[in-house]
């Protein structure tokens, strides 16, 4: 049996939770203003990592640079995204199914641009990060930036969503979106701001991930379901609930490991705990009230009550 | 020649299995206003239904009855709670369990794990026949089948069960007001639908004489939901004609890449105008090509 200890598992937890983090914070928070789920999100990600490539491999603009580009790159495109399709269609009252489809749709056309443009081939941005062992764990200095960078984006966001004006006006539409409207705050400059924060940290997201894995093609989409169980576990829509269930399902995916190993399962099934996790909440919660976790409820209730 | 009638032929199969494919989300979505975004998992269900009944011996009608009732007994146990869902988590629910049962036959060793099952028997054995009656009988079958359910879905339309279901789609609580059991209904629609992907499901595995996991992935519900979306989501035809396109557009350009040199992979530009098309039709056309049949119904109901 493959002895894995405690603190390994946590910070492998913590990696994958970030990683969650990054993906599903601008889903959750394009949920709360559109209500729909963005199926196109991840190729934010995935456009994320291909500027991650471009930047340190063509650019040679260091891990910084990548960062930056990601972030400017996949937050313009969720931007003019916005503008050129998913305003137009809410302006035209469309309904969640047509807007989920149109959500496929373009989610299917830059992923396969990207495969155009980059090919199908197994890209490796030229960063290498060595991995340091500290007693029984092993981890690279990028985990640590990962972890770093979302703990330091959510405290951000939290700050941005709670003490600036915009950020007010971003919860005042996902509350009650005719009253604030009726109050003088423009939707879709609000809408528009959402939109690129969200695009851009799934961006940051794909630069890391890339240089943690390989650059491919499919990256993002292989994040659309956990992305989707993380976003309904927390409470669709709520980026406080985006927090805590990420580091539910990053946990659950990496504790569940040692576990199946020694009952013989293979390990590809600790995908299947999370969205276990995930149908059970929402077999729980079957009626038309939001679901979300009880923790996190007490925590939104104390930072929105 | 015997090439290209062969080709023909293996267009017109795709299109009659995703014609029945799309039927059914037709009858989900369309009829019904339920968003099923898995409908994928009920497709490999039948598949490999079929698979493993065949191979233990049983007769073809066998199998493809109990690939049809296989996955409509899973659709029915996963519309239990799932129905109960508002439509954003009923959707996203769907989309879930369409993973979860890739990765857990996947892991499956009796299934054949990641690589599949081969060697699956098939209704009109390849190595027995020739080629011609291999494909032309499974032409015939499909599109017998695919008959089949669209005279189903015509006398359910025609009826009391055809008119409540309209009626969930366009109010359930005045549906519900009326009297009607709105949720058993929509869980007999899911039965229904998902008996149809079973059955495409068994179809396409004879026809392959394999089945594998690679060829369920989400991006055959995103097909199944382009094709039911240009061709008229509550349409019966529609079905058909959404379908073809889809085809059509794919092999043709896979056909186009022998003769001109694209500056493009086929393969990729036939999905970014796939997702152009899903798009533009929805921007501009969201009722999409074949108009609906329920201004006739709806007509009906007025008149009687």
């Amino acid at each position: 049996m493959v002895q894995i200890s405690i603190l390994q598992l946590l910070l492998n937890g913590a990696f994958t939770a970030s990683i969650y983090i990054l993906s599903t914070t601008g889903f959750a928070l394009v949920y709360s203003l559109e209500r729909f789920p963005n199926i196109a999100h991840v190729q934010f990600f995935t456009l994320g990592a291909y500027a991650g490539l471009l930047a340190v491999n063509s650019l040679k603009a260091g891990f910084g640079g990548a960062l930056l580009l990601g972030f400017l790159l996949s937050g313009l495109f969720a931007f003019i995204s916005y503008y050129l399709i998913f305003r137009t269609l809410k302006e035209r009252g469309a309904g969640l199914v047509h807007l989920i489809v149109a959500s496929v749709g373009y989610g299917t056309v830059l992923m396969y641009s990207l495969q155009q443009l980059f090919g199908r081939d197994i890209h490796i941005i030229q960063f290498p990060f060595y991995p340091i062992e500290i007693g029984s764990v092993r981890f690279t200095l990028l985990w640590v930036y990962t972890i770093l960078f979302a703990a330091t984006s959510s405290i951000l966001l939290h700050l941005f969503l709670t003490k600036t004006r915009v950020g007010k006006a971003v919860r005042a539409l996902a509350n009650n979106p005719r009253l604030a409207m009726a109050s003088g705050i423009d939707a879709n400059r609000i809408a528009g701001v959402v939109w690129f924060i969200g695009g851009a940290l799934a961006g940051v997201g794909g630069v890391l991930q890339g240089m943690n894995i390989r650059v491919v093609p499919t990256l993002g989409f292989e994040l659309l379901v956990p992305t989707i169980a993380v976003a309904v576990l927390g409470g669709l829509g709520n980026f406080y609930g985006v927090l805590g269930a990420a580091f539910v399902l990053g946990f659950a995916e990496n504790f569940s490991v040692p576990f199946l190993l020694s009952l013989g399962i293979p390990t590809d099934l600790r995908f299947v705990i999370g969205y276990v996790i995930v149908v059970a909440v929402l077999v729980r919660a079957s009626t038309a009230k939001p679901v979300r976790l009880r923790v996190v409820g007490v925590l939104r209730q104390r930072i929105y009550g | 020649m015997v090439n290209v009638l062969a080709y023909v032929l293996d267009v017109i199969f795709y299109i009659g299995l995703y014609a029945i494919l799309t039927l059914s989300l037709n009858l989900e979505f369309g009829f019904t206003g339920l968003s099923n975004f898995g409908i994928v998992a009920f497709f490999m269900i039948g598949a490999y239904t079929w698979a493993v009944i065949t191979k233990a011996g049983a007769h073809p009608a066998v199998g493809f009855i109990a690939s049809m009732i296989t996955a409509g007994v899973v659709g029915f146990l996963v519309s239990l709670p799932a129905l109960k869902l508002r439509g954003d988590y009923l959707s996203l629910a769907t989309f879930v369990f369409a993973e979860i049962m890739r990765l857990i036959v996947m892991n499956i060793k009796e299934l054949g794990g990641a690589v599949g099952m081969l060697f699956v028997p098939q209704i009109f054995p390849m190595q027995k026949l020739d080629r011609e009656t291999y494909l032309i009988g499974n032409v015939v079958t499909v599109y017998l089948v695919f008959a089949g359910f669209l005279v189903m879905i015509y006398l359910l339309l025609h009826s009391p069960f055809g008119r409540t279901i309209l009626a969930i789609k366009e109010d359930e609580e005045a549906a519900q007001a009326l009297g009607k059991p709105t949720a058993r209904y929509k869980y007999q629609v899911f039965f229904l639908g998902s008996v149809m992907c079973g059955a495409a499901g068994a179809l396409y595995a004879q026809y392959l004489g394999f089945t594998g996991v690679d060829l369920f992935t989400l991006t055959v519900t995103f097909s199944v939901w382009i094709m039911c979306i240009i061709g008229g989501s509550d349409s019966l035809l529609g079905a058909l004609v959404g379908a073809a396109i889809v085809e059509l557009l794919s092999r043709s350009l896979r056909v186009a890449k022998d003769y001109f040199s694209l500056p493009i992979d086929p393969n990729n530009l036939m999905l970014i105008l796939t997702g152009v098309l899903m798009v533009i039709f929805i921007l501009y056309r969201p009722t999409g090509i074949i108009p609906t049949v329920r201004v006739k119904l709806r007509h009906r109901i007025s008149r009687s």
